[in-house]
């Protein structure tokens, strides 16, 4: 199971990284990416993209034998201010990117399907005061399980 | 004119029809409780607040012991989704999707004449 995740996480930054629309809007410099699994790279730099895998179930049929991974995936941007409009953008860049349908960047031998479940938003405050906010989607990925 | 009338009688089903908001109330208690349990054992405790704020929810808005879940600590959509300080740590999402088949199965069981 963890290298069917390992491989997703892999293929959704390449998708999302390898995109220079997407990494224009972000906060990028020689250390940091724009795009990160799990968390940014401290010191952060916003805007960002974070995606980070939920839930992973085996989908079985008879017997022990996987068919597939049904996983769950959170993919937000994540921006400094009060302002979810900022990152509206980035969200539709992200959504088209994977849930195209119009190439097979994102589906073949790692992703079979990928379908939005969720939308997310929520307001954070650091300790210090500094408004942010979130917003993103929960999406549901199939995937071989190997 | 030819007129043909077939009449069918139901008594199972009837009997079923009439018992379907019980049995499947059942399967959703069921559920419910189980994702509960599995979220209070796979929560990072330190006060306990956030694995003890997971409520049992009707669709009719009533706090009981029946339908969906929820979290209703203030902090829990922090640890389920993240911050800008700390990673998400799903324990919600993770207790839900292992539920679904099993609640599938208890409605097909529901449904048994």
């Amino acid at each position: 199971m963890a290298d069917v995740l390992t491989r997703i996480d892999q293929r959704l930054y390449e998708i999302l990284h390898g995109d220079a629309t997407l990494l224009a809007l972000l906060g990028t410099d020689a250390t940091h990416t724009g795009v990160y699994v799990d968390e940014i790279t401290p010191p952060a730099l916003y805007p960002a993209v974070i995606l980070t895998n939920m839930s992973a179930i085996d989908v079985t049929a008879l017997g022990p034998q996987r068919n597939a991974v049904n996983s769950v995936w959170l993919v937000k941007a994540v921006g400094q201010g009060r302002s979810y409009k900022a990152l509206q953008g980035i969200m539709d860049r992200v959504d088209a990117l994977l849930q195209t349908t119009t190439s097979n960047s994102v589906y073949g031998s790692v992703v079979w399907t990928i379908v939005s479940e969720q939308s997310i938003q929520y307001a954070e405050y650091d300790p210090a005061g500094e408004p942010f906010r979130h917003l993103g989607r929960r999406y549901r990925i199939l995937a071989p399980p190997q | 004119m030819i007129s043909l009338t077939a009449t069918l009688t139901t008594p199972s089903l009837d009997a079923l029809i009439k018992e379907l908001p019980e049995r499947l109330q059942s399967a959703c208690t069921e559920t419910g409780q189980t994702i509960q349990k599995e979220f209070e054992a796979t929560s990072v405790r330190r006060t306990g607040s956030l694995a003890e704020s997971v409520a049992l929810v009707t669709s009719d808005g009533k706090i009981n012991d029946s339908g969906a879940r929820s979290v209703r600590a203030a902090h829990g959509p922090f640890v389920e989704f993240g911050t800008t300080r700390m990673a998400a740590r799903p324990r919600f999402t993770p207790a839900v999707e292992s539920q679904r088949a099993p609640f599938e199965q208890r409605v097909a069981k529901a449904l048994e004449p």
